[in-house]
């Protein structure tokens, strides 16, 4: 069955990437800034925390707006993507009213717009570590396995969310004090280490911990991330995206009669 | 190939009920065991009211349900347009939304650009499919929606009653295009609450109620169950005495016999027409009390007059309806026509009345611009129709209407509507009345009658129920109907539609007799006598038939005034069979146009004085009709053409117009007196009473007070021509109208001698050959007793074609006549120096010659002025007149009147 569903989505691929992109254009449509303001808001965000930190907890790390740049983007993209994917479905009742078509294709292409969205922001960024750190070059192939694997993952986030929203509407609240808390317990703006050994247990929880701390730990420490690291990365992504497809399938038939 | 099949399908909605802030779910079933299979190139629609599973049906065909039971086979493409401009994104501009849409409907990507193309054409929308969306109106999106859904592949297309928001143009050219897809092959499912555009492009029609297919038939029968369904409850209700039933809804009956529906669209009817407005009885808002099993009684009240109709149907033994249809208002309303509609299937082929009967033409579906069309007009009382005799599958009772002779109802007509209809129509219509309001309001009684279905005897049916008084004696036969006499010979009838009637023009109305109403005593076999009121004169109208042998009968018409009433005109009318197409009177005979005119056309001079009048047929059926008419009463005849509607003879008999109305006083007035003769041999004649005088080119005829002057074949006069008139108390009286004429000829002498009907005065006119060139006119005048005149004149009246005109040495050009159809005519030259000659230049154009025509006058009793005169534009004619405008009293003698020449030069 699973098979069958994938096939469909492959013919429908061209759709999913025309809805991506009209999503994004809509979305830039009436803004003033634009595509820019996919940089703006994290750049905005690294200078608050970066002020913060170093003039407020006098925190001693060098380059430590880079730091916070390291994790803030794929934070970002995973809260925007978590955020509008949940109510993809919602938002879009009339499209499954009117078509028939691979019902994934709303939470999917959603995602694919915000990673859309994100890609533009490391392009932008990259030079930037580049610049500090030339070496972090030899990483690049690890850097793009994360990033597919992060994609990965909130694919599946998001087809989970999409799904359970359409039933239980207040996921969507939920999900924004989920997100907030989530963030305080990302090491964004603080390294693991940070954290008293009693509490380190809640990193494991998180998925973005060991999302963030690879990311960090290629573009900011410039080393190879350790094979836990990645491991733990990818069984993460795997996880959520078998979960999506099969929540998905099972509740589909379910929200079409409430639509 | 069976492109969809539904096998006992079960749909199933969970909702969530909140009854006093507790949550309870239920569950709901929207689809109960549907089954149906739809062959591909079908057209089906799918009717139902709302939340009746038609949607859900849709959703499942489109694949976006799952059945909870039973299957569902799709075999191909489904398109549609379920929700209106869905995958539309608002911010986006027209044409990349095509391009998004078309994805979403699955249409593969290398295609896109094409369809893309052939949608943006299709749409209308202009230069605006590069604007966003989101400023569309609402008629782009649904056209940009609309061509989408029917520009990608498909083999199965469903539409969810959303066209009705296009402008009607658009509305049009989808309706087109779906005929389009409909050719190519494509299976349509149509979702819509407008019945007559699904009468048009679906054959079969699915009805759901309550989430059951209730009936899965061809349109028509789908739809006249719907419509007898649809709407709210308190206004229905049911009859059943199988096999026929009845169902009122919402201020439509309808009947059905076996189920077959027999009454199709609204079934029967009734409107108005107040203040300028129709009010049918299905705007009303209604309410029924049933009385008992057979009895029901409706209340319709209308929300914009304060109008109520009351409505109490039976269904009685020997499957008879009976109606009594009534109304009553708050005020005073003036209810100026009313309709009583009786729609029928069209498998009713002919329709009966007691005296006539035809055939209904086959109702041609393509022509979608034919109109509704009246068949005839039948004034009877009850009428009858019959199925079609070729066989059928369905057994269709033959049925008869009738009302009671006391209703409101003034006529009855048949008319086949048009495509969209497709039925028949019976048609009673009132005329208008009052609906008083008074202190109490009190219902008056519209219509009352019956239907009853499937009648052994059809013809005697119709004949009982018709309230006539027959009187018979042989081969003749007169049947009396609330003033309207019928007349038949060995079982034909001679006479149509109002038959024969009396007609009364009163305080500027006109006033037939059939729309008074009529009491009836028949006195012995052969003759009767019935009075006539008619609402609102304060006379009493007798009528007296009385068959005097075997072949003739007198009418005699009389009036009891019981007060003064002004009269203008009174006459009766023969409306004869238009097979009867040569007419005779006292001065001649002659035939009927062959085709009928807008309006009714004399076709002979009225007939003054002693005679008989009649009309006559080649077809032997048709015996020669004779009407005598009474000399004491001053009664004159008129024979004329009546118009395309009627498509009659008339023969009228008509009281001497007076010089004012007729002031009657109180009393007793025998008015009206023929003898009526059928079978007579028609009076042997010559055409018409013509003399002529002549040299090689010039002509002169004379015909009943009338000269007609020709040069070389060609008529140079026209309408009146040559003729006298005298004016006495400010009424003409002219020689072709007024006077009864005899003529004499000896060679190149015409003497004619003519007598006043209305005046003691009479005519002697002697034409004669002057020379090749001129023509003489002498007319005497004889005075019986003294007269006072205030005009007299000769004119020649000549053919517009004349242009210019000379008086001695004055000369001019006419001018184009004056908009005017006043009496006086527009005099453009006055000759007063006593040259006595005036005439009109010759025409010279490359058609035809006229020559030059003077006339002058020689001294005699009366002097002239001469004068040129342009008349009006109903004679559009140039007059050479004679004039003598002196009020003046004339003793009885002898007088020279005129003297005079007509000269033609060349």
């Amino acid at each position: 069955m699973i098979q069958n569903r994938i096939k469909a989505l492959f013919l429908y691929r061209h759709t999913l990437w025309d809805m991506a992109i009209s999503q994004l254009k809509a979305r830039y449509a009436s803004s003033f800034s634009g595509i820019y303001s996919s940089l703006i808001s994290p750049f905005l965000i690294m200078s608050v925390i970066t002020f913060v930190f170093t003039c407020v907890f006098k925190v001693e790390m060098r380059n430590f707006p880079l730091f916070i740049f390291s994790g803030i983007i794929p934070w970002m993209f995973f809260s925007n993507a978590l955020t509008e994917s949940a109510s993809s479905i919602l938002n879009q009742l009339n499209i499954l009213r009117q078509f028939n078509l691979p019902r994934e294709i709303l939470p999917l292409s959603c995602v694919l717009a915000h990673f859309l969205n994100f890609l533009v922001g490391w392009v932008v960024l990259y030079p930037v570590f580049l610049f500090f750190n030339p070496k972090i070059i030899l990483l690049l192939p690890f850097l793009c396995i994360i990033i597919l694997l992060h994609l990965v993952l909130l694919l599946g986030l998001g087809l989970l969310l999409s799904v359970l929203t359409v039933l239980f509407r207040d996921i969507v609240y939920l999900l924004s004090v989920a997100l907030m808390f989530l963030f305080w317990i990302t090491p964004v703006f603080y390294s693991t280490a940070v954290m008293p050994a009693q509490f380190q247990w809640i990193f494991n929880f998180n998925p973005m911990v060991p999302f963030i701390l690879a990311y960090q730990k290629i573009l900011y420490y410039g080393v190879i991330p350790e094979t836990f690291l990645i491991l733990s990365v990818f069984s993460w992504s795997v996880m959520s995206v078998i979960l999506g497809f099969i929540v998905f399938s099972r509740l589909e038939n379910k929200i079409l009669k409430n639509i | 190939m069976k492109i969809i099949s539904f096998n006992d399908v079960w749909e199933m909605y969970r909702l969530k009920m909140v009854v006093a802030h507790k949550a309870q779910w239920e569950n709901f079933w929207a689809l109960k065991g549907v089954s149906f299979d739809i062959e591909q190139g079908e057209t089906v629609g799918l009717i139902g009211g709302n939340g009746m599973g038609k949607t859900t049906i849709l959703k499942l065909i489109m694949g976006m349900l799952q059945p909870d039971r039973g299957q569902i086979k799709v075999n191909g493409r489904v398109s549609g347009l379920l929700e209106l401009g869905a995958g539309f994104q608002p911010e986006l501009t027209g044409l990349e939304n095509v391009h998004l849409n078309v994805g979403l409907f699955g249409v593969a990507h290398n295609e896109i650009d094409e369809r893309a193309k052939d949608i943006v054409s299709f749409a209308e929308i202009g230069r605006f499919i590069n604007a966003p969306v989101k400023c569309y109106s609402q008629g782009m999106f649904v056209r940009l929606a609309f061509a989408i859904a029917i520009h990608v592949n498909f083999e199965i297309l469903l539409i969810d009653d959303i066209l009705a928001v296009g402008d009607e143009f658009y509305q049009r050219r989808c309706i087109k295009k779906i005929l389009e897809l409909k050719e190519q092959g494509k299976t349509i499912i149509f979702v819509s609450h407008d019945l007559a555009l699904l009468g048009r492009l679906c054959k079969r029609a699915l009805f759901m109620k309550d989430g059951r297919l209730i009936k899965d038939d061809l349109i028509d029968n789908s739809i006249s169950l719907y419509s007898q369904t649809i709407g709210a409850k308190e206004g229905v209700a049911v009859l059943e005495k199988k096999p026929l039933d009845v169902v009122f809804n919402n201020g439509s009956v309808f009947f059905n016999w076996n189920e077959k529906l027999l009454t199709p669209n609204t079934g029967v009817t009734s409107s108005f027409f107040i203040s300028n407005q129709w009010y049918s009885s299905t705007q009303a808002e209604w309410e029924v009390t049933q009385v008992s099993e057979s009895e029901f009684c409706a209340r319709g009240v209308f929300y914009h007059v304060p109008l109520t109709i009351l409505w109490r149907i039976s269904l009685c033994e020997g499957n008879e309806i009976k109606f009594s249809f009534s109304s009553e208002a708050s005020r005073l309303l003036e209810i100026k026509t009313g309709h009583i509609d009786f729609m029928f299937i069209n498998e009713y082929a002919r329709w009966v009345t007691a005296v006539e009967s035809g055939e209904f033409p086959v109702i041609d579906l393509q022509d979608a611009h034919a109109k509704p069309q009246l068949e005839h007009n039948v004034s009877r009382q009850s009428i009858g129709l019959l199925a079609g005799g070729h066989r059928r599958e369905v057994f269709i009772p033959s049925l008869g209407i009738s009302y009671d002779s006391c209703t409101q109802v003034k006529k009855t007509q048949v008319y086949n509507t048009d495509y969209m209809g497709n039925c028949r129509l019976i048609r009673f219509s009132t005329g208008a009345f009052f609906q008083d309001a008074g202190l109490e309001p009190q219902a008056s009684v519209y219509f009352q009658g019956s239907v009853v279905f499937n009648v052994p005897d059809i013809n005697s049916f119709l004949i009982q129920k018709q309230n006539d008084v027959i009187l018979t004696q042989g081969d003749l036969r007169l049947m009396f109907n609330n003033g309207s006499c019928l007349l038949a010979w060995a079982g034909i009838y001679l006479t149509k539609t109002y038959h024969l009637i009396t007609l009364i023009f009163s305080k500027g109305k006109q006033w037939p007799s059939n729309n008074a109403q009529w009491d009836v005593e028949k006195a012995g076999v052969y003759s009767l006598t019935a009075r006539g009121i008619r609402p609102g004169l304060g006379f009493v109208e007798v009528w007296r038939l009385e068959i005097t042998g075997k072949s003739s009968f007198r009418w005699q018409v009389g009036l009891e005034v019981k007060q003064e009433i002004p009269l203008e005109e009174q006459y009766m009318c023969f409306m004869c069979s238009e097979q009867y197409r040569s007419w005779f009177a006292a001065h001649g005979r002659g035939s009927f146009p062959d085709n009928f005119l807008e309006t009714d056309v004399d076709v002979a001079q009225r007939c003054i004085g002693e005679g008989s009048v009649g009309v006559y047929s080649e077809n032997k059926q048709f015996p020669t009709l004779t009407v005598r008419f009474s000399k004491e009463l001053n009664n004159f005849a008129k024979i004329m053409n009546a118009d395309f509607n009627e498509r009659a003879r008339i023969v009228r008999i008509q009281r001497v117009e007076p010089e004012k109305d007729i002031l009657h006083s109180p009393g007793t007035y025998p008015c009206l007196d023929v003898e009526v003769v059928l079978g007579e041999d028609a009076p042997q004649g010559t055409e018409s009473a013509r003399s002529t005088v002549q040299s090689d080119k010039l002509k002169f005829v004379f015909e009943k007070g009338r000269g007609e002057l020709f040069w070389d074949g060609v008529e140079l006069t026209k309408r009146l021509g040559f003729y006298t008139a005298l004016r006495c108390g400010g009424r003409w009286y002219d020689s072709l109208s007024d006077a009864l004429w005899k003529v004499q000829q000896k060679d190149t002498l015409v003497s004619a001698r003519g007598k006043w009907q209305h005046l003691p005065v009479s005519q002697v006119w002697e034409i004669r050959l002057h020379s090749s060139t001129s023509i003489e006119v002498v007319v005497k005048m004889i005075v019986e007793q003294e007269i006072e005149v205030d005009r007299i004149q000769a004119n020649l009246m000549l053919l517009e074609r004349y242009t210019r005109w000379t008086a001695g040495k004055s000369s001019g050009e006419f001018s184009d006549f004056k908009d005017t159809l006043d009496d006086d005519w527009d005099s453009v030259y006055r000759e007063t120096n006593g040259l006595g000659c005036i005439g009109v230049g010759a025409v010279k154009d490359s058609s035809v010659y006229m020559p030059a025509v003077h006339v002058s006058y020689r001294k005699s009793s009366f002097t002239w002025v001469p004068t040129v005169i342009n008349s009006d534009i109903y004679h559009r004619a140039r007059v050479l007149q004679m004039l003598n405008s002196k009020t003046q009293k004339i003793p009885a003698g002898e007088y020279m009147y005129f003297i005079g020449e007509i000269k033609i030069s060349h």
